[in-house]
């Protein structure tokens, strides 16, 4: 066994690895969703479907996101000793991509108030009220907002799951493990 | 004997007279009618759709087909997108306010004949209680005559601000385009 995974610190805590891997799932299909209905769908009726499936899921999204960053920054504050560039680099990540998270449910928030069309974000039966005045330009500003952040974060996603692989896989140390059990 | 004599005698006027004024009544068959429209949209595909409900009928004067009418009624709830979801804001206050203008009505005024088979109607629609004159062009099938049918395709297009149909303006497009393509059959009298 590797000598640095016995001194790594701690295990995630179950309900750190159970809200790993939900929102893990949920921002994978969000993002599969909006790149599909945006670029590859052109029927009308399904666009406007998936769409407020998008809004919907990525509203609620934002409620997991809060009890996952209120878990993780609040009640279970790990201490994190220094263990070099890399491992400072992935927990930069880390927060980034909570950060970009955060920005994007926002930003898409922001759409669909500034929308001059009336859709609300539909919840559980509940529609989400707009707090912000349509208006055209705002809405194209903030679609550009949210197509840049979903990006963002879409690069680095893939750079943390490909550590993920790498540390599973060629370093062969418990680092994917560890999230798993 | 008499009584028959009287009743035939007065079908054979009555038929001669129908012939003299060369008008029959037809009703569409919804089996072989459908109303749909398309809506452009900036960054949005078009919005195609039909309605299900809807009622008509056209009385043809052949002598005089200046005098021919027409009347088409759709139930705007009936609207059909291929989303539940889309057809409901279709049909909310936004744009059909279905549940205080159930209806949307075209009555002609005025019928011309353009070519061997080409027509164009000019007529009155009403949408949202709003009244405005709109004219189609109509493409006369004449391979149906033998089976007794009549059959034609109606395009034309309007706009929707007219009638207070406001909301989305200009991203979603004001002008709306129709088209009906619909058999008739002969009403018996
Ligand atoms: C973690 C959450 C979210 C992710 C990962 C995500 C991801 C995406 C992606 C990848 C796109 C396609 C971008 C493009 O190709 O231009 C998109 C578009 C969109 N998203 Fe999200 N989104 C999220 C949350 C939300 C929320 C909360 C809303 C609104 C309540 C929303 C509303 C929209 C809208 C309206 C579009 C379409 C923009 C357009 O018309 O081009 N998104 N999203
Ligand atoms: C299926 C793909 C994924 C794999 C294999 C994976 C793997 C991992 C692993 C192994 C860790 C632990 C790292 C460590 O112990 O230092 C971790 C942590 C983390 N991952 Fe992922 N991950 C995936 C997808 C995602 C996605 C899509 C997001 C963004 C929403 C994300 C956000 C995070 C965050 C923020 C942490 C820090 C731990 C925490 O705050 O709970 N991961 N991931």
């Amino acid at each position: 066994m590797n000598k640095q995974t016995e001194t790594l610190p701690d295990q995630w805590d179950a309900p750190a690895r159970f809200l790993h891997w939900v929102s893990a799932i949920w921002v994978l299909g969000l993002m599969g969703l909006g790149l599909a209905m945006v670029n590859l769908v052109k029927a009308s009726g399904l666009k406007f479907d998936l769409y407020q499936l998008h809004k919907s899921y990525g509203f609620l999204f934002g409620l997991v996101l809060i009890v996952r960053l209120t878990w993780k920054f609040i009640f279970h504050r790990r201490k994190i000793s220094n263990r070099g560039f890399l491992h400072q680099a992935a927990i930069i990540n880390h927060n980034l991509m909570l950060l970009l998270l955060l920005t994007l449910i926002a930003s898409g928030y922001v759409v669909t108030c500034f929308s001059i069309i009336p859709i609300p974000i539909h919840v559980f039966g509940w529609n989400v009220p707009s707090l912000l005045s349509p208006d055209m330009l705002m809405e194209q500003g903030a679609i550009s907002v949210h197509h840049m952040i979903a990006f963002a974060l879409l690069a680095l996603v893939l750079v943390h799951i490909g550590a993920a692989l790498f540390h599973h896989f060629i370093l062969k140390d418990k680092t994917l493990i560890r999230m798993l059990k | 004997m008499l009584r028959l004599r009287i009743i035939i005698s007065c079908l054979v006027v009555g038929l001669t007279l129908n012939a003299a004024s060369g008008r029959s009544n037809w009703v569409i068959d919804p089996k072989k009618t459908r109303i749909s429209f398309a809506v452009d949209a900036t960054g949005w595909p078009k919005t195609k759709g039909v309605f299900h409900d809807f009622e008509g009928n056209i009385s043809v004067d052949f002598e005089k087909p200046k005098q021919s009418r027409v009347m088409f009624k759709v139930r705007t709830g009936s609207v059909d997108v291929g989303s539940d979801l889309l057809a409901s804001l279709i049909r909310s206050s936004a744009f059909f306010n279905s549940e205080q203008h159930s209806e949307a009505v075209f009555v002609s005024t005025g019928i011309e004949k353009t070519s061997a088979k080409t027509v164009h109607i000019t007529g009155n629609m009403t949408l949202l209680g709003v009244t405005h004159s709109e004219s189609f062009d109509v493409f006369v099938d004449a391979g149906l005559a033998d089976k007794g049918r009549l059959g034609y395709k109606a395009t034309g297009s309007f706009e929707r601000s007219k009638y207070g149909m406001v909301t989305g303006i200009p991203v979603i497009a004001d002008v709306v385009d129709l088209e009906i393509t619909t058999e008739q059959y002969e009403q018996a009298n």
